[in-house]
């Protein structure tokens, strides 16, 4: 039953993205599939890397709309590199970079907030929100964006490295400390509640 | 929870709370920029100088590689790292690399050249040159085992490379060494600054310092005069001083009279293949001439000669009686 809900719960992460620079190319020519081609397959993935970067959702979903609103202006101007998803995750850093200095708001009244927000596809459960606010707090941004992108998103850690500009060893170093950190912390919450 | 188990709940909530911004971001009208701007360009700082790093160092590193693996391959295979002479009367000398092959080939006679040209020797290991020169020499004639008198001279400054470069070349001539012991003579040349010398007078390096030895103990000659006779000859007044003998002790029995039979040697100009030349002994020098003494070589033959050739034994106790100056017993 566990293993059902899981299932349910929990999907596996999508390894759908399929975007390259012929594709910001044609949305840079204003082609509205190739932007929907865009948006289904790296919403998710953005998502958790802004998240990673703001720790906050709503300053997350507001970076995720600027995010797109750049791509869309600006793609014409992309240059071939053969990266584009690390010139979009740039973009989301740079936007998060920018908006760093205005009033953060807590993972936890973020929460409290989206219980009720008819956006969210799938139905809430705060345990595992304050899980994540504890995720949150207890990585560095770098250990955030890695696991966040590999969990949520299911990126190989090479790509991970590709996008985010980092050497694969910094990568896999950072990502299994912060999952050390996270068994740490889980197994020291399952010990306090007893 | 296992790390399974927390991936899955990280999976979980973050999918939970990704909004759905579709409907806004590709509605809404965008200005086209431009240009990039700060947000949207692409050469961020650490992307840049990570380009830069490595578009700048990428070619100097692949000249580095090269010039690297130019100078191993130099070092290894190209670099002069021991040289070893092969003296007969064809005299040779070859330069070997790191791994004893043989790299270059210098020839200081005539004979020499002409056996240069009859064997295969470059990049070949020095076992096997020696030994094609060996058989060349013997084919046409230089190399008699009895008779001729081989010179091998090895120069390595490596104690373990040098022992190592003997060993081949006692190997090369074991045979030669048991037919005639006294007629093969392998010698490591220990002075470094031969080479130069030895290009200055045309002689090998082997022979250059038998020369030095031979000048060392007699001091009278000169390395032109050295230069000029027979290895065997040479080799003897290496290993022996002309004026060790004591001072007092003439000749007492009276010079018999010239037999008919002297052979008519002119002074020689090129080393005799004798088993054993006393020309020198009748050989002066004056300014840098060397004259040769019909007179003294007709008294020696007188006194010390059986046939067609010197009795050695009788030629070495005058030349101890006389202290090396043979003139000076001639004369009396």
């Amino acid at each position: 039953m566990i293993f059902f809900m899981n299932v349910i719960g929990a999907p596996a992460p999508t390894r759908t993205y399929k975007i390259d620079d012929d594709l910001i190319a044609r949305i840079g020519a204003d082609d509205q599939d190739a932007f929907n081609t865009l948006y289904e397959n790296i919403n998710q993935p953005l998502y958790a890397y802004i998240l990673s970067l703001t720790q906050d959702a709503q300053n997350a979903e507001d970076i995720l709309q600027e995010t797109y609103l750049k791509i869309r202006s600006a793609a014409h101007l992309y240059k071939a590199m053969g990266k584009p998803m690390a010139w979009i995750f740039t973009i989301a850093r740079n936007l998060s970079m920018m908006q760093h200095r205005s009033a953060k708001r807590t993972v936890e009244d973020e929460i409290d907030q989206l219980e009720h927000d008819p956006r969210f596809s799938m139905q809430f459960d705060r345990e595992d929100h304050i899980f994540l606010k504890e995720i949150l707090s207890q990585l560095n941004e770098k250990e955030r964006s890695i696991i966040l992108l590999h969990t949520v998103s299911g990126y190989k850690h090479r790509e991970i490295a590709r996008d985010l500009n980092m050497p694969l060893s910094t990568v896999l170093s950072n990502y299994s400390r912060g999952m050390n950190k996270l068994r740490m912390m889980v197994e020291h919450q399952k010990a306090s509640s007893k | 929870m296992n790390r399974r188990d927390i991936k899955q709940r990280i999976n979980r909530a973050v999918r939970q709370i990704t909004p759905n911004v579709y409907d806004h971001v590709a509605s809404v009208p965008v200005q086209k920029m431009a240009a990039h701007d700060y947000i949207t360009r692409q050469d961020l700082p650490e992307e840049r100088s990570q380009t830069t790093w490595t578009l700048g160092f990428a070619p100097a590193f692949a000249s580095l590689a090269v010039l690297f693996v130019a100078i191993f391959a130099w070092w290894q295979f190209l670099r002069i790292d021991s040289v070893v002479a092969v003296d007969v009367n064809p005299s040779i000398e070859l330069r070997l690399n790191r791994i004893s092959r043989v790299v270059a080939l210098q020839a200081y006679n005539p004979e020499g050249e002409s056996l240069a040209e009859a064997v295969t020797w470059r990049f070949s290991p020095v076992e096997d040159v020696v030994q094609r020169l060996l058989g060349a020499m013997e084919q046409q004639g230089y190399l008699q085992s009895d008779s001729s008198f081989l010179l091998l001279s090895y120069q390595q400054k490596n104690q373990s490379r040098a022992e190592a470069l003997n060993q081949s070349l006692n190997k090369v001539v074991s045979g030669l060494k048991q037919q005639n012991p006294d007629m093969v003579y392998i010698q490591r040349v220990e002075i470094e600054e031969i080479a130069e010398l030895a290009d200055d007078y045309g002689l090998s390096r082997g022979m250059m310092q038998l020369i030095l030895k031979a000048q060392i103990l007699n001091p009278k000659y000169s390395v032109e005069f050295l230069s000029r006779l027979d290895l065997q000859t040479l080799y003897w007044l290496s290993e022996n001083a002309m004026h060790s003998a004591p001072e007092n002790t003439m000749p007492e029995s009276t010079p018999t009279p010239v037999p008919t039979a002297i052979p008519t040697l002119s002074p020689p100009t090129q080393v005799m293949p004798t088993p054993r030349s006393w020309e020198y002994l009748c050989m002066e020098e004056d300014d840098d001439e060397v004259e040769w003494d019909e007179d003294c070589w007709a008294w020696l033959w007188a006194t010390c000669g059986e046939g067609d050739r010197l009795n050695d034994d009788c030629v070495q106790r005058i030349v101890n009686q006389c202290g090396g100056d043979l003139d000076d017993c001639f004369d009396d």
